[in-house]
Parts: C-alpha cells; sequence; structure tokens
C-alpha cells in the first residue's frame, strides 16, 4: 500500500514537472522591445534632433538622480547611430535649440521582486489578499520568489515646441522601451534591443530632398 | 506540420484498413464473461484547428489513464484521465494600430480531461487483435500559460469534451496486452477561451481482471 501511495505521489511529481518544461529563462531571453508612435505625427517633416547628453533617472523621491550608469555612453550613441542611418540630422550646441525634436534616454532599471503561486489546483490559493508579513488565514505562501533587479530603458523623441497639456503631460511622438532582468553584462542585449525599436519603427525617416 | 498530418492520416487507414481485411479470418469467441479492463498509455498530439494559433509543434508529454467494464463481447463501458501538454518557444512581434511589442513568447498548454466512455468493437478479428471505436464525453480543464519576457498570461477554463476514437487491442496473454489508438480530442469554445482540439496517437498497455 505504501508502495502503491509512493508510486502514485512519483506519478503527480512527474507531471508537475513535466508541465513547464524549459521554464528557466535566460537574461537575454527575458528582453522585450515596445515602441510606440504618435498617429498624428508625420516622421517625415523632421529632419534634425538634439540628443540629450546623459541618460536621466529618477529616485525614489521622483527627482532627477544625475549618477552615471556603466552604459549610458554606450546608449547614447547607439541611439545617435540609429537616428543618423536613418538621415536625421544631429544638431548640437548652440544649434540644438534650432532642432526639430528632442531625444530623452531614461533609465528607470530598478529592484524588482515577482512571486509565484504554483500549487496545484493553484487557483485556489491565488487570492489577492496575500501580503507578505500581514496575511491572514488560510495563508498561502508563494512557491516561489523571483528577486530580480530589472533593466528598463525608455527612449522618447518630443518635438522641441513642446507644450505641456494637460499639466505634467508631454506629447511624445515616438517611444522605444526595452525591459529585461539585469545581467553583469548588458552591453550585446542594449545594442541589439535598441537596434530592435528602429526596426520596429520603419517610419521614422525624414523625408528625402 | 504537413508531414505529421499525413502521418498520422496514414496510420488511421492503416488501423482500419487492417479491421476492414478480416473477412477469412477468425471470428472473436462469443464471449459474456464480465471482465475490467485497465489501461495506461503515453500519447503524443499534434494540434489542430484555432490551436495551431497557439502551438503548432508536436507534443510528445501526455499519457492516459482509463477503466472500463464490458457489458459483453461488443460493448464495455468507462472513464479515462489524460494529460497532455503542449509547448513552443518562439521569437514574437505584435502589432497594433500605433504599437509594436516584440520578445521571446513561451507557450504552455496543459490540458487535464476526464472522460465518460463507451466501446465498440468489432467482431473481426487478426489473431485476435480487436479493434474498437469510441466515443469519450466528459470534461477538460486546459492552462494556456503564455510568458513574454517578464510579462505572463494565464487562462484556465473549462470545457466540454468530446472525443471519438478509433483503436486497436494487441492481446499478449489472456489477461495482458498492448493498446494503440488515435484519438481526436475536442475541447469545445467556453465562456472566455476557444476550441481546443488536436490529433493522439497512444500505445500502452492494458490488463484485464476477471470479475
Amino acid at each position: 500500500m505504501v508502495m502503491f501511495r509512493n508510486i502514485i505521489i512519483g506519478f503527480i511529481l512527474l507531471i508537475l514537472v513535466g508541465c513547464y518544461p524549459d521554464s528557466s529563462i535566460s537574461p537575454a531571453e527575458s528582453d522585450t522591445v515596445y515602441t510606440y508612435r504618435c498617429p498624428d505625427v508625420d516622421f517625415t517633416d523632421y529632419k534634425t534632433y538634439h540628443l540629450i547628453d546623459s541618460v536621466l533617472r529618477i529616485d525614489d523621491y521622483i527627482d532627477l538622480n544625475n549618477t552615471e550608469g556603466p552604459y549610458d555612453q554606450l546608449i547614447l550613441q547607439r541611439v545617435e547611430e540609429n537616428f543618423n542611418a536613418r538621415g536625421y540630422v544631429k544638431l548640437i550646441g548652440d544649434n540644438a535649440e534650432n532642432a526639430s525634436v528632442n531625444i530623452y534616454v531614461r533609465d528607470l532599471s530598478a529592484i524588482n521582486i515577482m512571486q509565484y503561486w504554483n500549487y496545484i489546483p493553484y487557483w485556489i490559493y491565488t487570492n489577492d489578499a496575500y501580503v507578505q508579513g500581514t496575511a491572514y488565514f488560510p495563508v498561502s505562501l508563494p512557491s516561489s520568489t523571483l528577486i530580480a533587479p530589472e533593466s528598463n530603458i525608455i527612449i522618447d523623441m518630443i518635438p522641441n515646441d513642446f507644450v505641456i497639456i494637460p499639466e505634467d503631460t508631454l506629447k511624445v511622438y515616438w517611444r522605444g522601451v526595452t525591459k529585461g532582468i539585469y545581467d553583469i553584462n548588458m552591453q550585446d542585449r542594449l545594442i541589439r534591443n535598441i537596434d530592435q525599436m528602429f526596426f520596429q519603427s520603419p517610419y521614422l525617416k525624414p523625408a528625402e530632398e | 506540420m504537413k508531414k505529421h498530418l499525413v502521418l498520422y492520416i496514414v496510420l488511421l487507414f492503416s488501423v482500419s484498413g487492417l479491421w476492414a481485411q478480416t473477412d477469412s479470418v477468425n471470428v472473436i469467441q462469443e464471449s459474456t464473461n464480465k471482465e475490467i479492463t485497465l489501461d495506461a498509455s503515453w500519447s503524443t498530439a499534434l494540434p489542430m484547428g484555432q490551436m495551431t494559433d497557439e502551438v503548432k509543434t508536436t507534443s510528445g508529454r501526455g499519457v492516459q489513464f482509463g477503466i472500463s467494464q464490458n457489458v459483453n463481447n461488443r460493448l464495455s463501458f468507462g472513464g479515462n484521465f489524460a494529460w497532455q501538454m503542449f509547448y513552443e518557444k518562439n521569437y514574437e512581434i505584435y502589432i497594433d494600430e500605433n504599437s509594436v511589442f516584440s520578445g521571446w513568447q513561451r507557450n504552455y498548454i496543459n490540458a487535464f480531461s476526464i472522460m465518460a466512455n463507451t466501446k465498440y468493437y468489432f467482431s473481426n478479428s487478426v489473431n485476435n487483435i480487436k479493434a474498437y471505436l469510441s466515443l469519450e464525453i466528459g470534461a477538460s480543464i486546459i492552462e494556456n500559460y503564455q510568458v513574454v519576457g517578464l510579462y505572463e498570461f494565464k487562462e484556465l477554463e473549462w470545457h466540454f469534451a468530446i472525443t471519438p476514437v478509433l483503436g486497436l487491442e494487441i492481446p499478449a496473454t489472456n489477461y495482458l496486452g498492448f493498446q494503440v489508438y488515435i484519438k481526436y480530442p475536442n475541447s469545445f469554445k467556453s465562456k472566455s477561451s476557444f476550441h481546443y482540439s488536436w490529433i493522439n496517437t497512444g500505445i500502452g498497455m492494458y490488463v484485464k481482471i476477471p470479475e
């Protein structure tokens, strides 16, 4: 009887393991790229751009943080290369004020804590009331917790003559976002993802003269 | 995909052809002995219809267990439990009107079904190999789990399910034998989910326990 029970338990475990093969995810495979275009903007109307000279960071108090990240220059350089390759002209120094659009790069990377409930049947346990430290009975502890530093780079194209309407809102002409698990070597991934943003945005090109 | 489909069709016709060519062979000895049959099998599955929008890859992860009791030598009733798992990983690009989203996407579909079934055994046999047609009716619970980067989507729905089956029982001894089958499980559209269907092929063993 004990042996039969062990066989049943072993079989159930085998099925549970078999339900999600290849479930470990590499940092590179966690990358996603999102791009957005403002529908009423004709990108061929613009020929010049001004690229901000440093990556913007915002701290927990929603203040600008001036610390420089290890990949800031790489990101800015790759963004510039892609815009130049499309035919846009970068304006620098005093001329920057005359640029058609401004390109801002923001880094909103942060440490994220993700919790997973993999119980079978897990739908019984996934109650939204679970809060670590203040959970009440019945408590459903997560079966796994992933603490992952998340890379989150946002590139915005904003008109040079922008007006803020409504308050605290800017009209963004184009936005590219890349998200993924932060890794010790982000170089290749950042280059690939920034390139992917432009690949996904074939409309980003000035009118040919 | 097409290659797999052709293989399944060839297998289907082989099974039905074997049954059809039985004019000159033994007729199963009429018997009214009641017996309980337990069976277990390994199954593969090829997604069909709307399901191919989610996964296209053939699944080799599946098991089925059954129990049945014969009413006479032609007819039996019983039930079975099946689990089939589908998995696919692709780089996906989703295009909306003004936005595009891309990333590596993993699709997991785990289908568990609990069915009642009836089997009709054909009267002719080759070397006591018995062909049967079966119809399974029951419910399936299907989890469709998608992970794209750091985002995930999970759908879990019960479906009404019907499965026509064509199979063969190949006896090795009086009480033990092998089985092969082709099934076409259909889990019909539910409130917020779609119609899942796939073609199953399975191979397994059965044991008959006389009452």
